[in-house]
């Protein structure tokens, strides 16, 4: 509680009373420094009952109309005050932005007597990737005679990571789609907010389900059910393999892919879900966060993908699809070719040791092996090894668990378009027919993902072709 | 950082010379008291405090009500006694329209007393400039002690250093 001049002023006075009634040796003077003395205590009173009401009664808002951007992005932000007590004083409010805010103003507000509320927007660019969140507003309260400094309000935090400087085309067939992740019903009825449907009544039904308007309109008791909700594991499983390591600066296949994964963080924090998150690499699990709907975890969850590079070594090599079936039907026959071969073949269980060494594939086991009931599995990958792609997804469809599933084509993120666009088209066609393939099973959806510009030049890399033909 | 120009309790404001009908109050009382000693040497003492009080607040109405009185009148004990009924009366006349009427009534009224009673007790002990000294002292004292409990209420002490 610092004192202002007029503070200092009226002290003042009282040291000079004081000092006048040393001189004149006159007691009332002295009384007079007395009364002075008590009014300015007084004063000092009122102020600070003033301001602890006003501490605890006023509201303010710092808010951001987009916590996660785009280095260099621009976010709007709202920086409101509403006062219900401590009107009396004039209060000076000031937004903190993180340092690495670049803003033409600080935002400020000012409260006067009579005018409680306060509002201002204004735009702040993040030139500086990483996590910057506000500080409390400061608000410097005075009734003229004190003042105060009190720091108040909420802190939002904007993540500005450097992936997603190019924005990315997720979708079917070339087509955009508007949305694969989203909400999920269940079939049973319980408790919930969405309305299934209205029923009679029937002995054993509690009172507070009785629909008391439908009751009335059809002259029958009716309750009403609601649409059971439930929370829903999902699992992250994102390749940061050497593979997903192409593409242009600021529009490689792992900035598509962590962009996809961070969205989904955030959808599943919105809706409550419990997310697990797994990163693999060349050499197996990177990191494994396990399930949890924990605000701190899932932040440390979207820190790991905003640090997350690829691998640079690869001791990796992928096998022909249609070896498994092949092998086996082959060893069943006699005959001298098989007898030639077999001692070259070590036993049966290679090729499916093989696939559960593979890094993905062992990403998923190790998370289904910790959990129970059927969820959700997203895999986040290109299309390097659609083998072990199959494997990953049947093993994830044993548990029950449906999957969808985020790839980005290779063909998607090379130059080959540049060079030979119908070879690009060809590419593109043969990863169409994998989708396609993967999203025809059952509680598995396949989308692609890639950079808009490379998948127009490839799509009329294709209509050409066919232009071409027809004439 | 001084945010306002304030004019402690100045009355030279159109809305207050309507609604501040207690100070008003107190200056008539203030009239009478000084009028009922020292007649119109106390009327004109007044007026000046009046003047003042409109012009400057209460602390410097106070303080012009009593070097005049000292000046114009030269009171007696018992006139002191009548007088500062008046002066007293100023004072709290403002703290009652305050928004907070009741924390300022009960910490002026307190502060009054003990400094007051310092002020007089005092002066019958010590010489007077060690009773001038042990007031401005109280008055400094219980001030910074108003400023430790807000510190506290509004929490913005952050732990001491520990051994």
């Amino acid at each position: 509680m610092r004192p202002t001049r007029s503070t200092v002023a009226v002290g003042g006075l009282a040291i000079l009373l004081a000092l006048l009634a040393v001189i004149l040796a006159d007691v009332y003077l002295l009384v007079g420094a007395a009364i002075v003395g008590a009014w300015l205590v007084g004063r000092q009173a009122a102020f600070l009952r003033e301001l602890i009401d006003l501490d605890s009664d006023l509201a303010i808002v710092q808010s951001v109309d987009d916590p996660t951007v785009a280095p260099q992005a621009t976010t709007r932000v709202t920086f409101e005050a509403i006062r219900y007590a401590g009107e009396r004083l004039r209060c000076t409010i000031e937004a903190n932005a993180p340092v690495a805010a670049q803003l033409e103003s600080i935002p400020q507000l000012t409260l006067i007597p009579e005018f409680n509320e306060a509002r201002t927007d204004t735009t702040i660019t993040w030139p500086v990737a990483g996590r910057h969140r506000f500080k409390p507003a400061t608000i410097t309260a005075t009734d003229g005679l004190f003042e105060e400094t009190l720091s108040k309000g909420p802190r939002p935090t904007v993540t500005v990571h450097p992936h997603g400087r190019r924005t990315f085309h997720v979708g079917a067939g070339g087509g955009r789609i508007a949305g694969a992740f989203g909400t999920h019903r269940t079939d049973a009825t319980g408790p919930g907010f969405e309305t299934d449907h209205l029923r009679e009544y029937v002995i054993g039904d509690p009172a507070s389900a009785i629909d008391w308007k439908a009751t009335a309109r059809h002259l029958e008791t009716y309750v009403r059910e609601y649409a059971a909700e439930t929370d829903r594991e999902v699992h992250l499983i994102l390749d940061h393999r050497p593979t997903t390591d192409i593409g242009d600066p600021g529009g490689t296949a792992i900035e598509g892919l962590v962009s996809i994964a961070l969205a989904i963080i955030e959808t599943t924090r919105h809706r409550g879900d419990p997310l697990g998150l797994i990163t693999v690499a060349t050499d197996g699990i990177t990191a494994h966060h396990h399930p949890t709907a924990n605000e701190a975890s899932l932040g440390r969850m979207r820190r790991h993908l905003t640090d997350l590079t690829p691998t640079r070594t690869s001791r990796h090599t992928a096998r022909s699809p249609v070896s498994a079936p092949t092998v086996d039907r082959l060893w069943e026959e006699q005959n001298p070719f098989t007898d030639t071969l077999r001692p070259f073949v070590t036993d049966r269980g290679a090729y499916r040791r093989h696939i559960e060494e593979q890094p993905l594939y062992h990403g998923l086991e190790t998370t289904i092996h910790r959990r129970h009931g059927p969820g959700l599995v997203v895999l986040l990958t290109t299309d390097a090894d659609p083998t072990e792609l199959r494997e990953t997804i049947r093993l994830a469809r044993r548990h029950e668990h449906d999957v969808l599933c985020y790839l980005a084509p290779q063909v998607l993120f090379d130059d080959l378009v540049a060079r030979d666009p119908t070879a690009a088209y060809e590419r593109y066609v043969d990863f169409e027919e994998l989708r396609r393939e993967l999203t025809a099973w059952q509680g598995v959806t396949a989308l692609e993902v890639g950079p808009h510009e490379r998948l127009a030049e490839i799509l009329e890399a294709g209509r050409r072709r066919r232009t071409v033909v027809s004439a | 950082m001084n945010l306002t120009h304030y004019r402690p309790t100045s009355s030279l404001n159109a809305t207050t010379l309507v609604t501040d009908w207690p100070s008003y109050l107190a200056i008539a009382i203030l009239s009478g008291t000084l009028f009922s000693f020292a007649g119109t040497s106390g009327l004109i003492v007044a007026t000046l405090t009046a003047i003042t009080w409109l012009v400057l607040g209460v602390p410097g109405a106070i303080a012009i009500g009593h070097i005049a009185l000292v000046a114009i009148v030269d009171p007696t004990l018992t006139d002191i006694a009548i007088a500062e009924v008046g002066f007293v009366s100023l004072v709290l006349a403002t703290a009652i329209r305050d928004s907070q009427a009741m924390t300022t009534l009960i910490a002026t009224t307190l502060a009054l007393i003990v400094f007051a009673t310092i002020a007089i007790g005092a002066t019958t002990i010590f010489p007077m400039w060690t009773a001038a000294s042990l007031l401005i002292v109280t008055i400094a004292v219980s001030m910074y002690f108003i400023h430790r409990i807000g510190l506290v209420h509004l929490g913005l002490i952050h732990g001491g250093e520990t051994a």
